[in-house]
């Protein structure tokens, strides 16, 4: 099958070779008018179909050259016809250029394209004729992709959030994170993540690894599966769960007036040690944050409330007498509106109110599993994650995907964005 | 010249030294009249054992002074002694062996040595007017043992001295102090033989207790050994796994020794321990010196310890609380370090901080341990032709999470130690353990293998990667005496630095690009101080090489059948373990059929000659 049309250079005998142009190729345009000579002013018109490039993904750099007398040039290309031309029913399609080059979009990966410049030409006569350049053929193969694994920072007693993202991107089927205590593990005999969200730009990723092993040393490294079926992986990186927080609780006022509000059947006392004993569970295992928090029942308090120095106390209102209270409460004792540099952090007088620091930020991204996201906060406050409504974890918390994230899942990221926060620098509390 | 006593009396059970004078009030009484008896005087009583444990022996010394009749009586008995009315010497226990004694007069109070120890001291002497019951009695000096009968033949009694207190030589019964450093050793009882002062925590029942001893410490599973590494007796703790259950109330030992704030010493130590993991420290112990588990071995350990306060004992103790066994401790030395000095030709220790050449100048010094630093860029460099380096080195630097370290380590690794702040604590000294903190892969042929936790890491050229927690961290490495490195006759060698000081090899080497994650060719370029690398003799050697990093130990794979298997490397094969029978294949790297197995449900075990195999896409390197 022949590559290149040899009548479209248009060397060698002009006038034959023009003739055999212009006989052979014609405007195709409706209204053209009759088929012409294309010399004009006794000279020879040319145009070159200049190299075609492929930029990655679905852009393709045109390129032509003479041809400058034409009314109009460009690139017309077929999938299907070797010799794309402008007349009708040839399959083609046809790109016009204004400059020399022209970068173009729309092309599909794996396909073939049979491309070459063309020239309308007005002649003097006002006939009307079309040059061609060399017909050149483009396979858009799916470009070899390149992975990166971060450092793994937040890495708690039995989970860890682990972030790479691809420094070149091709063809991909899926991407994600796998994990396992040998060196290089792989995607067959690991613990594999998929990611649920590519970050525009930066093509940043991260996946939650969940019921690790305490202290305990894992390798992981991103992984992708490209279209053609070839995984291919980050660096591999190795980290160490921890011991975990060092976060404890205790009754130290009122207890007896707990265990004597009583209401369906289920007195206060039960229902905030439960809280407690939750939240416990949840910043021992998500967190390695350390905190003695002394608990008051106190019905004079509307909600709930906790100061720095871990002095919390509960109201006599059920719906605060709960995990998600508590934990709210406890960030305060953490530093969330209360440490010295929230306030820098927060970007709060500069009026940007956003999570400056990066690691709090993608614990909320991978929790959420969406990477669009951003900690906003107040003086006192932080969303989402924050727990600042019980229904923030009962109906969940929705994604700009329209995922929702509930229950256990949001407390878990409450804590590891805590975590976050504290490996980005919180002061202690 | 010794001086001459009489003996008054002869019992045919007894032989005596020359030049006594005896006179017997009675058969069981042996007199000896030294001519005199000044305020210093130094008396010996050898090879005595007594026939039975319910019997005592008596020893009474005399001396007439201004017309005041001087006593020190003292009693043996098998588990204890007295001395005029008050327990010098409690909890002895019965080693069933004969004993050397000495009385050492000094000041107001008379040493008891045994067999060369210190042992106890007497109470002030009793004041009495000069007895006239006898005409023996009326005699101004008395070096007499009563209830001779109750000791064994072979017992004799000297006077090595009237007007000298002459202290027995400890060190002639330790047959290993060659083995310790040269220096002043600061430690007050270095080979632990004098016993507890039974002053801790329920440490009064412990064994050995005696006024004169210079161990303390709280709890009673303490006890003086005669299973030492050198000398009469070491130290025996038992464990005090208390949070995981198990047994014993435990122990700690406290050991004499006068440390200054903010000082660097040397502590070295012998230990034998079986499943027990301790802790040497001084003050807190927020910095310790790691005891590992010897499985029942004695192992030289040593470290540098600072301590943050005046110190004045060492502190030996469990250091988990959960770990359970037995601490077989002897030999105990620290040494401050000296600074340069011209006039100095023997130093235990010296620190080299980062970014300095040393330079010593006084021709022959020698220093035992090293203290290398590499801070960033800058490393601590040697010079050593003004310096002798005999053995181990530490070098401390701070790591990158995850990224490979070619090591070179010149002796057999004693302690990786880690300080710095990660995951909501702060860290210091904090015994790193290898499989948690960081991973050692060692050369294996073609491979660099894992080292399994708790095996040995001698010296030689390893890989080192550090886990991403420890980012910023600082992390020192120490090494035991160090040993010649070996070369082959192979093309490529993974050899280190052992310059001790920047160092550029000959001709064209590889060394590991840490941003590439493989080895490079190149030439010309200064390696670090402990740094590994890969010589070669080949004329065209490879340009880059990717170090391939495997496991020998438990991997899990699915078969095809999805069922989940173990498989790891031993001697002379693979072990699969298997949760349902079925087939599988193993192959060589070459892609070649190795073999394949029929297993069966549970382990199973498939001979192979040594080499690297793939199954399931899982390497395993037999060795």
């Amino acid at each position: 099958m022949k590559l290149k049309h040899l009548l479209v250079s248009c060397f060698g005998a002009a006038v034959g070779v023009l003739s055999a142009c212009t006989s052979e190729e014609a405007f195709d345009l409706s209204g053209a008018g009759p088929i012409g000579n294309i010399t004009k002013a006794n000279e020879l018109i040319t145009i070159e179909t200049g190299e075609i490039t492929h930029l990655g993904k679905d852009t393709l750099m045109l390129r032509i050259s003479g041809g400058e007398e034409a009314r109009a040039r460009g690139i017309v290309y077929s999938e299907t016809n070797q010799e794309p031309s402008l007349r009708r029913n040839a399959e083609s399609i046809r790109v016009a250029m204004l400059e020399d080059s022209l970068k173009k979009t729309g092309f599909e990966l794996g396909k073939t394209y049979y491309l070459r410049a063309y020239g309308m030409i007005v002649n003097d006569d006002r006939t009307r004729d079309t040059i061609y350049g060399e017909v050149r053929s483009v396979t858009l193969h799916a470009q070899a992709s390149k992975l990166v694994t971060y450092p793994v920072t937040n890495r708690v007693r039995v989970a860890a959030i682990v972030l790479g993202a691809f420094e070149e991107y091709g063809d991909i089927k899926e991407y994600g994170a796998v994990l396992g205590k040998n060196p290089n593990p792989t995607i067959e005999n690991d613990t594999k993540v998929a990611a649920a969200d590519l970050q525009a730009g930066t093509y940043k990723f991260g996946v939650f690894f969940d019921h690790l092993e305490p202290l305990t040393l894992y390798h992981t490294r991103t992984y992708a599966i490209q279209a053609d079926g070839v995984v291919i992986y980050g660096n591999d990186r190795i980290f160490q769960t921890t011991r975990g927080g060092n976060y404890t609780w205790s009754w130290a006022s009122n207890e007896e007036g707990a265990r004597n509000a009583i209401t369906d059947g289920v007195s206060a006392y039960d229902r905030i040690t439960e809280a407690m004993d939750s939240a416990q569970y949840y910043y021992t295992n998500y967190s390695n944050l350390n905190k003695h928090i002394s608990v008051e029942y106190n019905e004079g308090v509307p909600t709930a409330d906790c100061a720095i120095t871990g002095w919390m106390r509960f109201g006599k209102e059920l719906r605060y007498q709960w995990v998600g209270t508590a934990q709210h409460e406890i960030s305060h004792a953490m530093g969330v509106g209360t440490a010295s540099n929230w306030r820098t952090l927060i970007q709060y007088d500069s009026g940007v109110r956003q999570w400056s620091r990066p690691i709090a930020n993608e614990a909320l991204q991978v929790m959420l599993k969406d990477m669009t996201q951003v900690i906003h906060g107040d003086t006192q406050h932080f969303w989402n994650g924050g727990i600042n409504q019980r229904e923030e974890v009962t109906n969940g918390t929705t994604n700009s995907h329209g995922v929702t994230i509930r229950n256990a899942d949001m407390l878990k990221a409450n804590a590891l964005i805590l975590n976050g926060m504290r490996e980005d620098g919180l002061t202690s509390y | 010249m010794r001086p001459q006593n009489k003996i008054i009396s002869l019992s045919a059970a007894f032989l005596f030294a020359t030049g006594f004078t005896a006179n017997a009030l009675d058969n069981d009484t042996l007199f000896l009249t030294p001519d005199t008896l000044g305020n210093s005087f130094t008396l010996e009583l050898s090879n005595v054992q007594l026939t039975s444990e319910a019997d005592s022996f008596s020893v009474l010394i005399r001396r007439e002074y201004i017309g005041k009749d001087r006593k020190t009586y003292i009693t043996f008995h098998s588990d204890k002694v007295i001395s005029n009315g008050e327990i010098i010497a409690r909890n002895l226990p019965n080693d069933g062996r004969a004993h050397n004694y000495v009385f050492a007069r000094r000041g107001i109070t008379t040493t008891i040595f045994r067999d060369g120890i210190q042992f106890a001291t007497t109470p002030s002497e009793v004041l009495t007017e000069i007895p006239i019951s006898t005409s023996l009695r009326a005699l101004p000096y008395e070096y007499s043992i009563m209830g001779i009968s109750k000791l064994a033949a072979g017992c004799t009694a000297d006077t090595l001295s009237t007007l000298e207190f002459i202290e027995p030589d400890e060190a002639q019964g330790e047959t290993r102090i060659g083995e310790m450093l040269g220096g002043t050793n600061l430690v007050t009882d270095p080979y632990l033989n004098t016993g507890f002062n039974g002053e801790g925590l329920n440490a009064a029942d412990r064994t050995f207790v005696t006024n004169a001893a210079l161990l303390g410490g709280w709890g009673t599973e303490a006890e003086m050994s005669p299973d030492s590494y050198s000398g009469p007796y070491c130290v025996r703790l038992s464990g005090q796994a208390f949070t995981n259950g198990n047994a014993t109330t435990g122990a700690s030992l406290t050991i004499p020794a006068r440390l200054t704030s903010g000082t660097d010493y040397l502590v070295r130590a012998m230990v034998k321990t079986d499943g027990y993991e301790g802790r040497i420290y001084a003050g807190t112990g927020d910095s310790y010196i790691y005891i590992p588990d010897t499985q029942g071995e004695w192992k030289q350990i040593e470290g540098i310890l600072t301590p943050t306060g005046a110190q004045t004992y060492l502190t030996v103790d469990n250091s988990d609380n959960e770990s359970d066994g037995t601490l077989y401790i002897d030999n105990v030395e620290v040494y401050a370090e000296t600074s340069f000095s011209r006039f100095a030709t023997y130093l235990p220790f010296a620190t080299l901080p980062a970014g300095t050449v040393s330079k010593y100048n006084y021709s022959g010094a020698t220093a035992y341990l090293l203290d290398f630093t590499l801070d960033g860029d800058n490393s601590s460099q040697l010079d050593t032709t003004g310096l002798n380096y005999l053995g181990a080195a530490r070098l401390t630097r701070s790591v990158e999470g995850s990224v490979l370290y070619p090591m070179y380590f010149p002796g057999d690794v004693q302690a990786v130690q880690i300080t710095g702040s990660y995951d909501g604590r702060t860290f210091t000294n904090l015994p790193g353990v290898n499989g948690l903190d960081y991973i050692i892969y060692r050369q294996n042929g073609e491979v660099f293998e894992v080292c399994p936790t708790g095996e040995p890491v001698p010296a030689g050229c390893y890989l080192v990667q550090f886990v991403d927690n420890l980012a910023d961290a600082s992390v020192s490495i120490q090494t035991g005496r160090k040993k010649m490195q070996g070369f082959s006759e192979k093309d490529y060698n993974f050899v280190g630095n052992d310059a001790y000081k920047m160092f550029t090899p000959a001709g064209r080497f590889l060394r590991y690009d840490a941003a590439a994650g493989c080895f490079r060719l190149t030439e010309g370029e200064a390696l670090e101080p402990f740094e590994a690398y890969i010589a070669t003799s080949v004329s065209n050697p490879v340009d880059v090489y990717y170090p391939p990093l495997v496991t020998t130990g438990l991997q899990h794979i699915d078969s095809e059948s999805g069922a989940r298997m173990s498989v790891y490397a031993t001697q002379g094969g693979i072990s699969i373990y298997a949760t349902r029978a079925e087939e599988i294949a193993i192959f060589r790297t070459d892609g070649a059929l190795a073999g394949t197995v029929s297993l069966a449900e549970g382990e199973n075990f498939y001979p192979l000659p040594s080499g690297i195999y793939i199954v399931k896409n899982t390497k395993v390197a037999v060795p």
